[in-house]
């Protein structure tokens, strides 16, 4: 979506959000409702259609990629920005609400929620430090973070398990009962991720959205417009990260288990990976991308070597057919092929 | 707006589309047993010898005519030698391939991880990881087959105390294998008399370990135990004589392998290691029963796969042995299949002689570890 | 535990320099690419890889005459940065940074699963130069291996370090790094001064993953970490500063070897990328990078 700096610092205002019904903000909000709405019948329907089966597992699995892949597709679709912290939030989110639910014995949906509070607390801190890089020096310093939250989850024994892991953390209870099947994980998983999609559509084209996208293009009438951008910056950041700290701890009560592995920097590479497939600013393509991912996984089993190979030149022939993504690619060449047949 | 919903759902169609013909059913008949294998990454030696087994095991039983006139029939997959990759093989085996049993996995890491998803789905399982973790605490239908930490540990201290050791130094990878036998390590030094003097932890990653065997050569250690698995007891053995360590230098069951020894070259001469019978082989006295056994499985691998075999292969003879032969008596019926492999008696394998009952889902105990040093190149049987 | 304090000292000076020079290697690498193209590449460690992998297997394996393989280990470094020059470059002239470093990471999993297809993903190693046999000084001992590490990798670095200084192609090269615009218009081949960054830096990889494969062993899957370690090495001494790369590369080996002796093995790591985070903080262009020093320098990573 293209719109004029003009436009963006027109909106960019704080009361923008409360404007009168007609205005784009809110226009912007029915659609994505619409959409979202749609696009969550469709996948309740869908256990209803096909029944319940091994691939319900197999979506799960694309929800909890699709989560951090949202969260930082927002964080670089608005401020340009790549960070490589967000294995390291999953790997918080889910360490967080593992050892909460297991160890303090707190039922796992407010074990997830206070896990997101240590995120908000930790990304909020991390940030307000490391937001003041940019580019690959802010890459670098996420990367470094990163790293870091590996190291003291590998050597907080007593703690995480070590590089054991957490076992038998307990599966989400909803009161009257525990959530353990593909199907009621599905039931649970979906909404929340479809539903936390349809937020971020809406950031994105709040006026937030707009100060960002003024703010990556280096606008210097910001300040004397009196908005202080680092921290729309850390904020975006800070939900940017929650995404990835929902996921990390939705993934602990679904499999069961989480070790180092489970937010490392090969995680983090991942979901960078993920972002590609997708597009580095469509919210809509960080779920194609982790739905093309979580089937390459799933249909590569078996040899690892050829899906490294495939994956690898996949990234590669993408990034060079489609330099802005899969989605978008697919999109702009469907766009030519129709104007062309219409013109 | 609706034309994104629209391409969505026809997305997420295609995805479910492609994942049920995945699924498709397969003969109805045939006896399925999953087998969840590392097949990449710096462990696969141990899986590709595992899988090689079970191809020649599976073909032979077939060309018999299977078990009671049903076929058997194995799926293989990578785990990468990744819990989470681990966990979700085993989804599959048991969600989507429906397999009768489980032969695997073989990495500690990932056999504690796949417990949980095993165990509610009640699908037997023999694990083919060396640590005691894998089935402690036990569960209904989980066992375990190679040699583990435990017993391992214990016989390397019984060794010790024989030698006049007491103080050693003990350094292990901080992974499951490392930890798995850290633990153990500490539990059995006070009952066996053994002083840890000197205990860190290094990672795989490690590129020079120098300091840190510098440290070992000026504690007052009198030998010293590495535990860990894959490429490092390559480096710590290389690093051991670099630093010019002169206190025996002892590996976990992990080490016995000939990638080790290629690895290591003339620096692994003198070294010790404790493990299953397997490795003797041929120079095993001819009054042990497990002699037979062993030579001519050596003899067939050798001949079908023109490599050496490895204790990893070994492992998953024995498992297949173990779960054919009690599948044979009961059938697939977990209920009844169970009991059949709690009822295993003096199985005589390559492993060892397996006897597991309904307290005991290890099967082994410390009379099947050897003490190995390295001669000429070769894992001889020093006690 | 007793002490012995010029032994002590004698085992870090030597195990900084060893790990240093390894890290050293690869980040000058990564800056001479950097600084040529603004590239961050992640598939830097791959050239150690393909160089330490192809050794061990036709010298460690196939018994092949150690020069012999060391030429075919070069020639390997050397098409693959040719090939990864074109991915980088030519072929993705507008991509965004974003994109291109993404095209690095495919590259270098794509390289890694090759090489386990060929090859495959265990140890390997091969006999030392010179023997395993250490010497002593007082207490500290001395591999012979690590004073090949130390003499190749320190003479591979200064005459890397004459060429750009002295030789027409290295001032080219420069020019390029400083301005290319402003090289085009001198005359200045740029695209040729871009491949020679890729091979000298390709080049440079591969003799590192050579001369310390004896040591520290070698197998397809190690090449990531590497990179890792190499572009924090190149950022923290200023990115695209070949002598801020080796003075990083210098200072994490420096902090890693006091963290193993002083402390533990397992916690290495944690002072090195809180150091990283620090110099990133205070001193954004690094130890030694000046404002304008470091080529291009994009603030937004989805353009280019």
């Amino acid at each position: 979506m293209k719109t004029s700096l003009s436009d963006n610092l027109a909106a960019a205002g704080p009361a923008s959000a409360a404007s009168s019904a007609s205005s784009p903000f809110n226009r912007e909000l029915r659609r994505h409702t619409l959409s979202a709405g749609a696009f969550l019948a469709v996948m309740l329907l869908v256990p209803a259609v096909f029944g319940t089966g091994y691939y319900l597992n197999t979506l799960n699995f694309v929800a909890l990629l699709a989560l951090p892949t949202l969260g930082l597709s927002l964080l670089s679709g608005l401020s340009g920005q790549l960070a490589i912290s967000h294995g390291a939030f999953f790997a918080l989110g889910a360490y967080g609400s593992a050892i909460l639910s297991t160890n303090l014995g707190i039922t796992p949906l407010l074990s997830t929620v206070l896990a997101q509070v240590i995120v908000v607390l930790i990304a909020a801190a991390i940030g307000s430090v490391v937001l003041r890089l940019r580019s690959h020096y802010l890459a670098i310093a996420t990367l470094s973070f990163a790293i870091i939250v590996e190291l003291l989850i590998e050597e907080a024994r007593s703690l995480t398990g070590g590089m054991q892991g957490m076992l038998g953390i307990p599966p989400i209870d909803v009161g009257f009962m525990e959530l353990t099947s593909d199907l009621e994980i599905y039931l649970l998983y979906w909404p929340i991720t479809i539903v936390m999609l349809w937020f971020a559509l809406n950031i994105s084209s709040s006026g937030v959205g707009r100060v960002l996208r003024a703010v990556r293009e280096g606008e210097p009438v910001l300040g004397s417009l009196g908005i202080h951008a680092p921290r729309y910056k850390i904020g975006i950041y800070i939900l940017s990260s929650i995404y990835a700290g929902v996921g990390g701890s939705l993934y602990a009560h679904f499999v069961g288990f989480v070790t180092p592995a489970t937010g490392s920097i090969m995680f983090a590479i991942e979901i960078i990976m993920v972002l590609a497939l997708g597009g580095f600013d469509r919210l809509w393509g960080a779920l194609v991308g982790a739905a093309l991912m979580t089937l390459l996984n799933e249909y590569a089993l078996g040899f690892a070597d050829f899906k490294r190979i495939i994956l690898g030149v996949g990234l590669i022939v993408i990034m060079l057919v489609f330099p802005r993504g899969l989605l978008p690619g697919l999109i702009d060449t469907a766009r030519h092929w129709f104007a062309r047949r219409a013109g | 707006m609706t034309f994104k919903g629209i391409r969505l759902a026809a997305t997420a169609a295609s995805v479910i589309a492609m994942t049920v013909v995945g699924g498709a059913a397969l003969a109805a008949d045939a006896i399925k047993i999953g087998a969840p294998l590392i097949l990449s990454g710096p462990g696969a030696f141990a899986g590709e010898a595992s899988k090689q087994t079970l191809e020649l095991l599976v073909k032979e039983l077939n060309a018999k005519g299977g078990i009671d006139g049903r076929q058997v029939e194995m799926i293989y997959y990578d785990t990468e030698g990744k819990p989470d990759i681990a966990v979700r093989v085993i989804n599959r085996l048991v969600k989507s391939d429906g397999v009768d049993a489980v032969l695997g996995p073989i990495a500690s890491w990932e056999a504690v991880a796949v417990r949980q998803v095993l165990d509610r789905a009640g699908v037997p399982t023999l694990m083919l990881s060396a640590t005691r973790a894998s089935v402690d605490p036990q569960t209904a239908c989980m066992f375990k087959l190679p040699v583990d930490d435990a017993i391992v540990v214990s016989r390397i201290y019984k060794y010790l105390a024989e030698k006049g050791i007491r103080k050693v130094a003990v350094i292990s990878t901080s992974d499951g294998f490392g930890d798995g036998g850290h633990r153990e390590l500490e539990a059995q030094a006070e009952a066996a008399g053994i002083e840890i003097v000197f205990d860190e932890r290094f990672s795989m990653e490690d590129t020079d370990l120098a300091p840190l065997l510098n440290k070992v050569n000026r504690s007052e250690a009198e030998a010293l135990i590495n535990w860990s698995s894959s490429r490092a007891p390559v480096i710590v053995t290389n690093t051991y004589r670099q630093v010019g360590l002169d206190i025996p230098l002892i590996h976990s069951h992990a080490a016995l392998s000939p990638a080790v020894l290629a690895g290591a070259g003339e620096n692994a001469e003198g070294m010790f290691a404790a493990g299953a019978k397997f490795e003797a082989g041929p120079n095993l006295p001819d009054s042990d029963p497990q002699k037979p056994v062993i030579v001519d499985y050596r003899k067939t691998y050798e001949e079908a796969v023109g490599k050496e075999p490895n204790q990893f292969g070994a492992g998953a003879f024995d498992a297949f042995k173990v779960l054919t032969a009690a599948i044979a008596k009961a059938g697939t019926d977990p209920e009844a299949l169970c009991p059949a492999i709690e009822e295993t008696r003096d199985y005589v394998g390559l492993g060892g002689i397996y006897t597991y009952s309904p307290t005991d889902h290890a099967g082994l105990g410390t009379d099947s570890v050897l003490i190995y040093q390295v001669e000429s190149g070769h894992w001889q049987a020093a006690d | 535990m007793t002490s012995n304090i010029p032994a002590d000292l004698i085992q870090i000076v030597m195990t900084t320099l060893t790990v240093g020079c390894m890290y050293a290697l690869v980040a000058v690498g990564v800056a001479l690419i950097y600084s040529a193209t603004g590239v961050i590449n992640f598939a830097q460690g791959e050239f150690v890889m393909l160089g330490g992998m192809t050794v061990a297997s036709l010298y460690g394996q196939h018994d092949w005459p150690l020069a012999a393989a060391i030429a075919v280990a070069l020639v390997v470094a050397l098409i693959y940065s040719a090939v990864l020059m074109l991915l980088t470059t030519a072929f993705a002239a507008r991509m965004s940074l974003i994109g291109v470093l993404i095209i690095t990471i495919g590259a270098s999993i794509a390289t890694q699963g090759v090489a386990a297809w060929i090859w495959d993903s265990d140890t390997h190693r091969f006999a030392p130069f010179s023997g395993d046999e250490p010497f002593r000084i007082l207490d500290a001992t001395i591999t012979p291996q690590a004073l090949w590490i130390i003499g190749i990798g320190g003479v591979s670095i200064m005459l890397l370090l004459w060429f750009i200084r002295s030789t027409m192609m290295g001032k080219a090269m420069r020019a390029c790094a400083l301005d290319r615009a402003a090289a085009t218009m001198v005359g200045i081949p740029v695209r040729w001064t871009i491949l020679m960054s890729f091979v000298l830096s390709g080049m440079l990889c591969a003799v590192g993953g050579i001369v310390t494969t004896p040591l520290t062993t070698i197998d397809a899957n190690g090449g990531m970490l590497l990179a890792i370690k190499g572009f924090s090495a190149a950022m923290l001494g200023g990115m695209g500063n070949i002598g801020g790369a080796l003075l990083g590369a210098l200072l994490i080996a420096f902090v890693e070897t006091l963290a193993v002796t002083f402390s533990s093995s397992a916690f290495k790591e944690l002072p090195t990328f809180t150091i990283i985070i620090l110099v990133l903080l205070f001193m954004p262009r690094g130890l030694l990078g000046r404002r304008g020093e470091t080529g291009l320098h994009h603030e937004d990573l989805t353009q280019r």
